[in-house]
């Protein structure tokens, strides 16, 4: 069995927010007697990481993503509940942990904007205390394997976004970390750079057996990297399994698209939805859980002659967004 | 590769290594836009020239009996010396700005130590400014009022005080930018106290011009540890004077920097999900 090297217990953060009253007397009255409403971000959740995952948490905005990426990673203090990363307590031993893991806040840039980024690696390098020849040899590799090559020496502020987060992620892997953290990493990329980093991660952490905590927005990040999909919705986790069985457990509705070379205008199916029909073409939806897709098949199979025959799944995106919904009402 | 960070210098290497680099990399980053900095010429020309020509007409209308053991030179090429120390880069607005934003949270999971890091940075990027802002002033005071004599002893007795007000600044800074935890425009509040460290840090009049008991008080105060003495020291040396200023500004750096950590260890707890 796997290693577990994250392990979070009855994980809970609250956070006090000031509420102010509007308008002039509303200001007076918020500065004389500060009215504070208890939030709580983060909600008694547990789940365990072993080494070498790597697994997509995700979330609507505001569900508790970040907090608990920054409770992980130590810049934030629980209200209660245990937390242990690589066998230690975060927010009590912050910097020698620091050494250990690496992390990318997509929005929170971390090069020195003014520089080109073979500064900020080289300061880095200093900073996690990474010997100058394994420095060189860990770079060497990153450049490669990220193709930076071409713009090390441009100073960040004339770099485009994808090459900015590509140096982003090389900085953040310079010392090797066991863990990193990566937290929309993707975010305002084109497809090519989206890709590029993708490739990236599954290779360092098939090569290295990095741990890789992901939150992302983008459904195709975490089809193409993540195995295993945790989802909290209200600081709760609402779903932990395999992505695939994100897939397999909300997959209700599959789409049906035929093609044929003889006219099907006596097709009347018992079952099903049709979403669009033609003389020679026709798009069924149907519940997989209560109809039979196989009968469907036989039907086209048997009466007529088929030229083309597509059954598509729902898109993960709608399953999530569903799930997301499915919360809001409970 | 094994994954995990290889050591193999002594903790004392490592640390003294990074935050060098750390120092380092802020003094390039600095050099940036080195032409903007010789816009500082044209500023410091304007401000010196206008001091120039005050002190010169109080000199002329007051006669030099008003200004015992002082000329106008010397008065000019003091201005020049606190001028230049104020000038050092303001770090309030960086941690400000970082404590709303989130922004802090990138540097709080790094191995090092987040009032450390501020500290060299600072110094990174205050030294370029400060060191072409006193070369531009010296041209610019040697042309207006002449040179004075300056004994290179008291440049190498006056180098811990520069840094020691250098660090006084930081302090100061960085506690008002982690004023941020708690109210949300600190600049308010150090508006006001910069008004103090203008009067009383004899950035417009010399503390030795300065009326009893007044003089006395303001040469105790941080302002002066931290603008005056450098220049004090450096054109009206007094060797038993200077012991003073190294234990009185020894005294506030420790006060500030006391002050600084504990704010720092409360902020830290304060810190929100998305903002500061």
């Amino acid at each position: 069995m796997a290693e577990t090297i994250i392990s979070v217990k009855n994980l809970n953060k609250d956070f006090l927010v000031k509420r102010k009253e509007s308008g002039f007397g509303g200001a007076i009255r918020t500065l004389l007697n500060p009215k504070f409403e208890k939030v709580s971000a983060i909600n008694d959740i547990s789940f365990e990481v072993s080494k070498g995952e790597i697994i997509a948490f995700i979330g609507p905005n505001g569900a508790g993503k970040s907090t608990t990426i920054k409770v992980l990673t130590g810049i934030l203090y629980p209200t209660s509940g245990k937390v242990s990363v690589l066998g230690m307590t975060p927010w009590e031993k912050r910097q020698t942990l620091a050494f250990k893991i690496g992390s990318v806040f997509g929005q929170r840039p971390q090069l020195w904007y003014h520089l080109p980024p073979q500064d900020t690696f080289d300061l880095f390098s200093k900073i996690y205390e990474v010997d100058p020849k394994d420095y060189h040899e860990r770079l060497d590799f990153l450049i490669s394997a990220f193709e930076i090559q071409d713009f090390l020496t441009i100073p960040v502020r004339k770099l485009s976004l994808g090459q900015r987060m590509r140096s982003e992620i090389v900085a953040s892997l310079i010392h090797n970390p066991e863990v990193l953290f990566l937290d929309e990493p993707t975010i305002g990329l084109d497809i090519i750079a989206k890709q590029t980093i993708r490739e990236v991660l599954r290779k360092i952490n098939r090569e290295h057996k990095t741990t890789i905590f992901l939150t992302s927005h983008d459904v195709a990040d975490i089809e193409a990297l993540c195995e295993r999909t945790v989802i909290i919705n209200h600081g709760q986790i609402i779903f932990d399994d395999q992505t695939e069985n994100l897939r397999k457990q909300y997959l209700s509705t599959k789409v049906i698209k035929a093609d044929f070379e003889t006219p099907i205008s006596d097709f009347n199916p018992k079952f099903g939805k049709i979403l669009n029909k033609s003389k020679f073409s026709i798009t069924i939806e149907i519940d997989a859980k209560k109809d039979s897709v196989n009968e469907l098949l036989d039907i086209f199979l048997s009466k007529y002659k088929v030229a083309d025959l597509v059954i598509t799944d729902t898109p993960l995106e709608e399953i999530i967004s569903s799930i997301y919904l499915e919360a809001k009402h409970d | 590769m094994t994954s995990g960070v290889v050591r193999k210098y002594s903790i004392f290497n490592e640390s003294f290594g990074k935050y060098y680099a750390i120092f380092a990399i802020n003094i390039k980053s600095s050099m940036a836009y080195f032409g903007a900095l010789f816009i500082g010429f044209v500023s410091s020309f304007a401000k010196l020239l206008t001091y120039s020509l005050i002190y010169k007409a109080a000199f002329e209308a007051f006669g030099p009996d008003k200004f015992p053991d002082l000329t106008l030179a010397q008065v000019i090429w003091l201005v020049v010396f606190t001028q230049s120390i104020y000038i050092s880069r303001d770090t309030m607005h960086e941690i400000s700005a970082s404590v709303k934003s989130g922004q802090i949270a990138v540097f709080l999971n790094k191995p090092f130590s987040y009032p450390l890091f501020h500290y060299f940075s600072y110094l990174g990027k205050t030294i370029v400014p400060t060191v072409t802002d006193l070369a531009f002033g010296s041209v610019i005071a040697y042309f207006l009022v002449g040179p004075v004599p300056i004994d290179i002893f008291n440049v190498f007795a006056v180098l811990p005080l520069a840094l020691g007000a250098l660090t006084l600044i930081f302090f100061q800074s960085f506690i008002f930018g982690l004023i941020s935890f708690w109210i949300e425009d600190p600049d308010s509040v150090s508006r006001i106290y910069h008004k103090f460290d203008m009067v009383l840090g004899g950035r417009i009049i010399p503390i030795i011009l300065f009326p009893e008991p007044l003089r006395t008080i303001a040469l105790y105060l941080p302002w002066a540890q931290q603008f005056y003495s450098v220049g004090k020291n450096l054109i009206i040396p007094d060797h038993s004077e200077i012991i003073r200023f190294y234990l009185l500004q020894g005294f506030w750096v420790i006060f500030f920097g006391l002050v600084s950590i504990w704010l720092f260890r409360k902020g830290v707890k304060n810190i929100a999900t998305n903002g500061g």
